[in-house]
């Protein structure tokens, strides 16, 4: 089964009225659209997203779809037009402007009519949702790099979006509900309902820690991938700079070196160090002293518990008491109970511990000197430090006419390290004991204490059986959607890397270095190295999200802005030929100075089977550029908008007058 | 139904690995199923949801 996007039309919005009809040469090939900046890109882009599924639209949206100036209408419209197996369907959303409203309506070919409200043909129904149209929009910047960075998630994501695995997560969702509401109908009277009530409240600082250290991550995740290209870009400049100035790069080289040597050395001291301290024999102080009369006092009083057993069972066997009375079953019963709570097993058994690693420490470790260790310490930190910065002066006269940017890349460093610290280790760090919702931000922990509150709360509520049982179903779902993921993951890798091996090598693409995919975990993880350039990031991006796609019964169109952005000549010509190898209908938009080596390139290869398009706001450049072209070319046209078909228009487009 | 075919997979067998009932199999998925496919109200879900937690052994 194939979703093909057929066209759209708009009115009375932001961008000028335009009506795309994809499908002149066959809606199966790619397309590529031509927008001058300011034409509606992203109004366009969005919408046609918000065209495959209900989107609920707020005002101030509404009032960005808003035309501006003299050409504002109170209404406006934005009509997609689809196809599923032939069958044409279509999408409109009305906006009133005035009263910042909105309303969806649909028709489709095989259900007749028109419905006043959204609702996909049958066959796709119940497949296409907000989080699959994601996946079919791509931006490159956005949606594709991400994928490939070690603290991004977009890779991961895509998987579980598309393969449903987050249905299962909604279901755990929908048995924590239940099991919530269950326990909330069991009321208890005096103190257990007292008692149920803090630890509520406990759960809810638990749960709404849990959405704030959610959000940061979120934040932080954004942040690393929003400052990557100014961080990437700016280190490998001052390493250029850097590097031209011979004297100086060897003069760091020999610091960092002496410094490495150093820092090992530190390392070591330190450990040792810790050794030690761990020791009590090593303790020449008053602490030593005390420890070693409080083992003293322990075998004075005749304990441990062993001695003092002896001591009472000698004396239950004695006919009579030490008192010289009779010892009667009576007595005997008080005898043996004081026996028992005079010390138990387990007291006797730390304290016989305590003892014998006193003992060790003081007999065998008395000679560390802890005094020489320390003066090492300091020896060692003081010339590490002066080593830092002897290499930060040299960097900085080295960088002396770059200071602003040397300056803004060491704050960027310092806030990546912090925020990818965060990421990688903070929110996983193991529950401990003392942990509460205020003094760790570890989802792992966080979990952990929900869990154990909410052990306590189905304890006090009489609903222990519930939260067993769903405590047991939720283990094996959440085992369950783990392991898919990662079989999923695997298979994904595989199929990419097959289509990789077809595409680049076979095809010629990238015959001498191709690039393959070592694994999915969060991120794409290339093999044998951490990051590729753009175009191979793009290539690899753009085949996985057609892998994933294709695991589905239907094929679906891909959709993708500025599929070129910040590729040299050579990686456009390869890009170029990639997509003339796709077998799915794609889609992208492009501008004037992605014509050479992309899209001529494209035209080259691949003369039939594509649509090249080109949209503009209307204007008397753009007007006379479109009078003289061939009048078989198709044109639609409107009071503001004009969009033209046909390579030869796209390919001498472009605009000559500044304004 | 467009769950992943993998992930159906996992959650039978790992149903199956904890020594739960074929009838609590099949409630899972037909419960995945209507929640992907059907308007499922909250009654109709918690009734869906009580039967599935009186088949879980723990």
């Amino acid at each position: 089964m194939k979703l093909n996007l057929l066209g759209w039309k708009c009115e009375g919005l932001r961008c000028p009225d335009f009506n795309f009809e994809l499908d002149n040469n066959g809606s199966d090939s790619a397309t590529f659209l031509q927008m001058p900046n300011g034409t509606g890109k992203t109004t366009t882009l969005r919408l046609l997203k918000r065209s495959l599924y209900k989107h609920d639209f707020k005002s101030t949206e509404i009032d960005q779809y808003k035309a501006r100036n003299n050409e504002y209408k109170k209404e406006g419209f934005f009509q997609a037009k689809f196809s599923v197996e032939g069958n044409v369907f279509y999408t409109t959303i009305k906006f009133d402007f005035e009263k910042k409203t909105y309303s969806y309506s649909s028709s489709s070919t095989n259900q007749g009519g028109q419905l006043s409200t959204f609702k996909l043909p049958n066959e796709i129904e119940n497949i296409v949702d907000k989080e699959l149209v994601d996946l079919l929009f791509v931006d490159l910047e956005l949606d594709v790099k991400p994928m490939f960075r070690s603290h991004q998630t977009g890779a991961q994501e895509a998987i579980r979006k598309f393969c449903k695995i987050n249905l299962l997560k909604n279901i755990i969702e929908d048995f924590e509900d239940y099991k919530n509401k269950k326990r909330k109908e069991n009321i208890k009277s005096g103190n257990i309902q007292t008692e149920i009530n803090t630890e509520e409240t406990r759960r809810n600082k638990i749960l709404n820690k849990i959405l704030e250290v959610e959000k940061k991550a979120e934040e932080y995740k954004k942040y690393l991938n929003e400052t990557e290209n100014e961080y990437v870009e700016g280190k490998r400049r001052l390493d250029e700079i850097l590097e031209n100035d011979t004297l100086r790069k060897n003069k760091i080289k020999e610091y960092e070196l002496r410094r490495d040597n150093i820092k090992s050395k530190y390392d070591e001291i330190l450990i040792k160090n810790f050794e030690s301290i761990k020791s009590i024999g090593t303790y020449d102080s008053n602490l030593k002293t005390e420890i070693i009369k409080f083992v003293e006092d322990l075998d004075e009083m005749g304990l441990p518990e062993e001695e003092v057993r002896i001591f009472f069972d000698k004396i239950l066997k004695k006919q009579n008491c030490i008192c010289g009375e009779l010892l009667t079953a009576e007595k005997i019963k008080i005898i043996q109970k004081e026996m028992n709570s005079f010390i138990s097993i387990k007291e006797a058994g730390i304290i016989t511990a305590i003892k014998a690693i006193v003992s060790e420490n003081i007999n065998k470790k008395e000679q560390v000197d802890l005094n020489l260790n320390s003066k090492k310490i300091q020896e060692y930190k003081q010339e590490l430090d002066a080593l830092n910065t002897n290499i930060k002066l040299v960097r900085d006269r080295a960088l002396k006419d770059d200071i602003e940017l040397s300056k803004k890349i060491e704050d960027l460093k310092k806030d990546r390290e912090i925020k990818s610290k965060f990421l990688d280790e903070i929110i996983n760090q193991e529950w401990k004991a003392r942990h509460n919702e205020e003094n760790t931000e570890s989802l792992i922990s966080l979990k952990e204490q929900k869990r154990i509150v909410d052990k306590k709360l189905a304890e006090l509520s009489g609903t222990k059986d519930i939260e067993e049982k769903v405590l047991k179903l939720t283990e094996i779902i959440e085992d369950a959607m783990q392991e898919a993921e990662i079989q999923i993951s695997r298979e994904i890798a595989l199929e990419c890397n097959k289509k990789i091996n077809i595409m680049f090598v076979k095809e010629n693409i990238e015959q001498k270095n191709p690039i393959f995919i070592n694994s999915i975990d969060k991120n794409i993880v290339l093999d044998g190295q951490s990051e590729a350039s753009t175009g191979q990031e793009a290539r690899i991006g753009i085949l996985f999200l057609l892998t994933i796609l294709e695991r589905s019964t239907i094929q679906f169109p891909l959709i993708v802005d500025t599929p070129v952005k910040g590729m040299d000549s050579a990686a456009k010509r390869r890009t170029a030929k990639f997509i003339s190898e796709l077998k799915s209908q794609f889609l992208c938009f492009v501008i004037d100075e992605d014509r050479p080596n992309f899209t001529d390139e494209f035209f080259n290869l691949n003369k039939k089977n594509s649509n090249f398009i080109t949209a503009f706001r209307r204007s008397d450049e753009f007007d006379k550029m479109a009078n003289l072209e061939d009048s078989n070319q198709v044109k639609n046209l409107s009071y503001n908008g004009q969009v033209v078909h046909g390579y030869n228009f796209f390919s001498k487009f472009t605009e000559r007058q500044d304004k | 139904m467009s769950i992943d075919k993998v992930v159906l997979e996992k959650i039978r067998q790992k149903l199956r690995e904890s020594n739960q009932t074929e009838k609590l199999i099949i409630e899972i998925v037909n419960l995945l199923n209507k929640k992907e496919n059907e308007n499922l109200n909250i009654e109709e879900k918690n009734q869906i949801i009580e039967n599935i937690i009186k088949e879980i052994k723990t």
